[in-house]
């Protein structure tokens, strides 16, 4: 690294290719309706024909790699200290410098089309907006794997300390510390079912899978009917069994959207493993993408572990080491920028927590917010459902019941999921240290020491004031958490406590 | 997990009296001009509207009577009336405090509120002011914490010379924070 530092480099020559299949998954992604609607147009239109849709592409194609070229020509980036600078910009140059005391965490990314080239993208990522990560598309691993060691002020003694090297050529390897956790196939399986990557999926997806379920059914059911098979004036006469039908369909698509996300979270995060070092996390992980993050110790201001409502049925966790701004960051399919460890079943999940931690505690009982908070939703959400529902049966001609007897159905279930998410609220706080829990059927708990609190604001209602309630919104650097409809005396000690540790506290560069 | 990497964990106790009570706070009030500007800035809303109303009653072409002219009017009108007269009570209700530790800012009239940054969380400040803020002399002081993309605590209705010199105090206060923090980390 020494003969590379204070010199403005090139990328490879190789990393065009990087920057080219980078550069199409990128437009792609930003363009998928886009992309979408060309392939229907293309698909109903008389016009258009292969060899239209062949030019098209190629041209697409073609225009990728000129820019691809563009900007691997001007990409220029520097070394020095205690910094690194990056020039870069098709149109217009700019120059970006990420002190390394900023940078909150260091990401490696391998994907499969690197791997020949030996090339690793390094991601600088420092607290605040999005536009303040500093991304080396493809550089040698051992420069990245010395970058990283600089930023995180490491003196590596081995040469060639290599993580991306195969197995066999790299017998310093074997130095890492053990795994604090390892998520198998089946950890990661189970994950994917229970991620939010379904909705994901199904937005992706949906709208071209629906079309394409509903012209096979529809064609299905019409061969059944012209072979004798079904009747179709019978099914008609029986809405139930439709629903039924229509239910076991839905039901069939969400199993087999959940299958796809386990398949898809096992190739994201193959091989999983979290490893504790000094004065860092790392995590490494990936089949087509092998991917590497650090996190600072220092940065880490907030431990959060969820689950889903699909997860409580599974018993599986995952959790998420907050750094500074992080929750504003994106959590798109292939840009989760957080510090995630996924994969984590119940026996486990003390254990992982401990780890990042770095300590046993011995958490209080949970405390929960009081009853008021169910009792004024629940009457204020009956009121405005009971109207609708009553003055649609006066309004409808022939006095129609089954409309109100809907809303009245939904406002039952939605008084069951008020009382669920007050059940669900609750905090455990000992001075020190304090846990928020949230959530309806799923739960999230974050965990953090009263010191990283940024602010702190009580608020009151006019029906909170008149019950001595106070909710209490904490800011901490990864975001801004609430405990609402707490009494006043109760929110005033926390809000109290929590400033004390804040301005006692000797961390200030958060 | 190797327990025997488990750090020992300390919690010492606190002392009620030592935690100082963010309630035993004497708020500073906004600027005298402060009531004014809020109807003033209301009104530069109900202008467009105002003109409008005049526009169309006058302009023969538009088939619309009088009184419904005047009622259409009167409908987008009473809202601005009633926002211009609970930006007045609110006005009094506002309040700040500048304390050793932390800065407390109170608002609210119905939903009332009161927030708290300490003075060792704050990054950046600034000061800033429209054109409606400047002729009624005023400011207001806008309060960054760490990883806030925006401001984490405004404070309005400041006069334009207490907003400076808040920045001021506070600027230093942070330079003087940053100096202690790299002496110990040299130590």
């Amino acid at each position: 690294m020494s003969s590379t530092e204070h010199v403005w480099q090139a990328l490879p020559v190789s990393a065009v290719g990087a920057l080219y299949i980078n550069g199409i998954q990128q437009f792609v992604r930003q363009n998928l309706l886009i992309f979408f609607g060309a392939g229907t147009g293309f698909a109903v239109s008389d016009s258009l024909g292969w060899r239209e849709f062949g030019l098209g592409g190629a041209a697409v194609l073609l225009t990728g790699l000129l820019i691809a070229m563009i900007y691997h020509r001007r990409f220029r980036y520097r070394v020095d200290e205690d910094s690194v600078r990056v020039r870069k910009g098709l149109f217009e140059q700019q120059e970006l410098k990420v002190r390394f005391e900023r940078v909150q965490n260091v990401g490696f990314s391998q994907p499969i089309y690197l791997k020949p080239f030996g090339l690793v993208r390094v991601t600088l990522e420092t607290p605040g907006a999005a536009q303040t990560e500093v991304s080396l598309p493809g550089i040698i691993s051992s420069e990245a794997t010395a970058l990283r060691d600089q930023i995180s002020g490491v003196v590596v003694r081995h040469a060639d300390v290599d993580p991306y090297r195969e197995k066999d050529s790299a017998p310093e390897a074997a130095a890492e510390p053990d795994s604090a956790f390892r998520a198998g196939a089946a950890d990661l399986f189970k994950y994917g079912m229970t991620s939010n990557q379904i909705w994901i999926l199904l937005a992706v997806f949906g709208a071209p899978a629906s079309n394409l379920i509903e012209s096979r059914v529809g064609r299905w059911f019409e061969q059944l009917s012209a072979s004798g098979l079904l009747d179709m004036e019978m099914l008609r006469g029986a809405p139930l069994l439709i629903a039924v039908l229509f239910g076991l369909l839905i039901v069939s698509v969400a199993l087999l959207l959940m299958v796809l996300s386990g398949l898809l979270a096992i190739v994201r995060y193959k091989g999983y493993r979290l490893i504790r070092e000094t004065d860092r996390f790392k995590s490494r992980f990936g089949l087509l993408d092998v991917r590497e993050k650090s996190l600072k110790l220092a940065k880490l201001h907030g431990i959060e572990i969820a689950q889903t409502a699909v997860g409580r049925m599974l018993g599986q966790w995952h959790a998420i080491g907050h750094q500074t701004g992080a929750a504003q960051l994106d959590v798109a399919m292939n840009n989760d920028r957080r510090f995630l460890i996924p994969g984590i079943d119940k026996d486990r999940l003390d254990d992982v927590v401990c780890t990042l931690r770095g300590w046993a505690w011995d958490a209080p009982e949970w405390t929960g917010i009081h009853a008021r908070f169910r009792s004024m939703l629940w009457t204020r959400i009956s009121l405005a459902l009971v109207s609708a529902a009553l003055l649609l049966w006066v309004l409808l001609p022939g006095h129609l019941v089954w409309l109100p007897l809907a809303i009245l159905g939904l406002n039952l279930l939605i008084l069951v999921i008020v009382h669920q998410h007050w059940r669900r609220w609750a905090y455990a706080f000992d001075g020190q240290r304090m846990r928020i829990r949230s959530g309806v059927v799923g739960q999230k708990i974050v965990e953090f020491e009263l010191a990283v609190c940024q602010q702190v604001a009580i608020s009151t209602s006019p029906y909170q004031r008149r019950h001595e309630l106070a909710s209490l919104a904490i800011r901490l650097p990864h975001g801004e958490q609430t405990i609402p409809y707490l009494p006043q005396p109760v929110a005033d000690g926390i809000a109290n406590v929590l400033l004390y540790r804040a301005e006692r506290s000797a961390e200030h560069g958060l | 997990m190797n327990q025997s990497q488990v750090a020992e964990f300390s919690n010492p106790s606190v002392a009620p009296e030592d935690v100082p009570d963010y309630r035993q706070t004497t708020f500073e009030t906004p600027a005298s001009t402060f009531r004014r500007y809020t109807q003033v800035s209301t009104l530069v809303f109900a202008v467009p509207v105002v003109l409008a109303a005049c526009v169309a009653w006058l302009v023969p072409f538009i088939p619309l009577e009088v009184w419904k002219l005047l009622v259409i009017a009167g409908g987008l009108l009473m809202p601005l009336i009633l926002i211009s007269a609970y930006r007045w009570v609110d006005a009094g209700y506002r309040g700040w405090a500048l304390r050793q530790h932390d800065i407390v800012a109170r608002s609210g009239v119905l939903w009332r509120s009161i927030t708290v940054l300490p003075v060792a969380r704050i990054q950046h400040v600034e000061t800033t002011h429209g054109p409606l803020e400047r002729l009624h002399g005023l400011a207001r002081l806008k309060l960054y914490t760490a990883g806030g993309m925006t401001a984490d605590l405004v404070v309005i209705g400041l006069a334009r010379d207490t907003a400076d010199r808040l920045r001021e105090y506070l600027v230093e206060q942070i330079r003087k924070r940053d100096s202690d923090v790299h002496q110990t980390e040299d130590e």
